[in-house]
């Protein structure tokens, strides 16, 4: 079971002075069970990309087939798919709108039109999931609690509805270093204790090189490379041309490169850089 | 979707239309309303008519931007033409069933629709060619001999400029929020009114409490670089007229006096 992209296209406000190309011809398969990181510069397709994933937007050529149904099919109810794949909004937190923070999570679940019993215990187990204390906060106002708080109450309002793909644009900004961690350690958690699939948009590479199993560089529209960490970050020098950054140890290491020394780029845990450099030593190549 | 909606309408580029001054294009704009409504006879709408084609050609806007505008009139329009048809007394052409069509009801009819049509025209051609901002500037020009008399002419533009300059962001937002409701399951199409009434309040309390939070960072922005209203205050741009403005606007003029002359052709 997988999300299947194919071939898909997407241009903003076609046939006026204000026309962009956000897409153009992505192919991308997201895996069951797996964790997907994307990255790319400000403006290079990836708001625009996932939220085809949940039939938010009509791909204007290509097909998106989620479970092995295509979802713009004739008669297909999108509202199934909108269960299936969770989508997590930048700020998200802007979206809460209850007074309590039970009814806000509960939001989805009883959009679904599950009973009381079921929403309670989806509700409570969202909560847990994301490291909310459900009894102490669940009547409380969100609106008077702090903003990674706030941020946490509103991804589990998606994890409420119970998808197997959870998209996330950027869940981390505007956060401070704890909350920041919270959040990346509760997302690591639902991919590896409950199975689900994530696909994670950032700006930040230490996040994404240490959280993925792959990764998708996105620019202008296009995929322009996709693999496993190591072999993304192998290339830093493409990435720092792009304008993005790189996970530290994987900058060190192209410095290093620059400098004559022979180690491989793909490298982004302190230990691993160790192990790098200490070879090289060894080898006798010092520059 | 939202994102589809220009608001505004305006029309990015570097004509001849593009460049005057905006305060010659409101005033020609009035100009054009005056002469649509003192001309009495066909001539008269021909020189009017002409002038909104000439501007037209000139301003290089694609037609099909222009019929746009026309569409929401179309409603008006063929009531205003039904209604003069029928109900004008005079010699009958024409009868059906209890209606008569009259001579001079065809040509009242015939007048009503050239002068909303050339109306809307103009007044899209304004927005079109125009960017808000520079309309807005225009106006605040066109106001401030009646600074004297009270009115707070620079205040009234700037309430203007914000609200023109923040339409786009709330459209954006409200489309952000929109998405990000329905992804969870929220349904804004489907129910009777009411229903979709009530399910307007999860799009809504977001979007009033981000408005208000803008609100309160621009009015911070705007103290904290000493704005204080527009006493003393100069602009980057300030507006110049050059050779085609009076052009302009001795060709307005020129239209103005031929229209009402033409009422005794």
């Amino acid at each position: 079971m997988s999300i299947e992209v194919t071939n898909l296209s997407y241009t903003y406000m076609p046939g006026t002075p204000y026309e962009k190309v956000a897409l153009e011809g992505i192919d991308l398969k997201v895996d069951e069970g797996s964790f997907i990181g994307i990255i790319g510069h400000t403006g290079s397709g990836k708001s625009t990309l996932i939220q085809h994933f949940n039939g938010l937007l009509k791909p204007q050529r290509g097909t998106i087939v989620v479970d092995g149904s295509d979802i713009w099919e004739k008669g297909f109810k999108r509202s199934i798919v909108r269960q299936k794949v969770g989508l997590v909004f930048q700020y998200p937190e802007h979206q809460l709108f209850e007074e309590t923070v039970f009814k806000d999570v509960a939001f989805g679940p009883r959009n679904m039109g599950l009973n009381e019993k079921e929403v309670l215990k989806r509700t409570r187990s969202a909560m847990k999931m994301v490291g909310l204390d459900f009894d102490a906060l669940k009547d409380t106002n969100p609106f008077g609690l702090s903003g990674g708080q706030r941020r946490r109450i509103a991804i589990a309002g998606v994890l409420a509805m119970g998808p197997k793909y959870l998209i996330l644009d950027e869940p981390t900004a505007g956060l401070d270093p704890r909350g920041r961690r919270e959040i990346l350690n509760s997302i690591r958690d639902m991919n590896r204790k409950q199975g689900i699939t994530i696909v994670l948009v950032s700006h930040n590479m230490d996040e994404v090189a240490w959280l993925a199993d792959s990764i998708v560089v996105m620019e202008r529209g296009r995929i322009s490379r996709n693999g496993t960490p190591q072999q993304v970050f192998d290339d830093g020098r493409y990435l720092m041309d792009l304008g993005l950054a790189l996970p530290a140890m994987s900058l060190l290491m192209l410095k290093l490169k620059e400098k004559g020394w022979q180690v491989k780029g793909g490298v982004f845990t302190v230990e691993d850089a160790r192990k790098e450099i200490l070879k090289n030593l060894r080898c006798g190549n010092d520059a | 979707m939202l994102k589809d909606i220009t608001i505004g309408q305006y029309f990015p580029g570097d004509s001849v239309v593009h460049r005057l001054d905006p305060r010659i294009k409101i005033v020609l704009t009035f100009v054009l309303i005056i002469s649509l409504f003192t001309a009495s006879n066909f001539k008269g709408y021909g020189i009017c008519a002409l002038f909104v084609l000439v501007q037209l050609a000139l301003s290089r806007v694609p037609i099909k931007y222009i019929f746009k505008g026309l569409r929401p009139l179309l409603i008006i329009l063929f009531l205003t033409i039904f209604v003069n048809m029928f109900m004008v007394e005079g010699v009958v052409v024409y009868s059906l069933g209890p209606f008569d069509v009259t001579r001079e009801g065809m040509v009242q009819a015939g007048r009503m629709a050239t002068r909303l049509v050339f109306l809307v025209m103009g007044a899209s051609l304004l927005t079109l060619t125009t960017s808000p901002i520079a309309l807005t500037d225009g106006i605040e020009k066109l106001l401030n001999p009646f600074r004297r008399l009270g009115l707070p002419a620079h205040e009234l533009a700037m309430m203007m400029t914000i609200a023109l300059r923040f339409i786009p962001t709330l459209l954006d937002e409200t489309d952000k929020i929109m998405k990000a409701q329905m992804a969870r399951g929220a349904d804004f199409e489907s129910g009777n009114l009411l229903r979709r009434a009530k399910n307007l309040v999860p799009l809504l309390v977001p979007l009033f409490i981000s408005a208000f939070r803008r609100a309160d960072e621009l009015a911070l922005a705007m103290e904290s670089r000493c704005y204080r209203g527009g006493r003393g205050r100069t602009r980057l741009k300030v507006l110049h007229m050059v050779g085609m403005d009076y052009f302009a606007l001795a060709l307005g003029g020129l239209v103005l006096v031929t229209t009402i002359v033409s009422r005794g052709w």
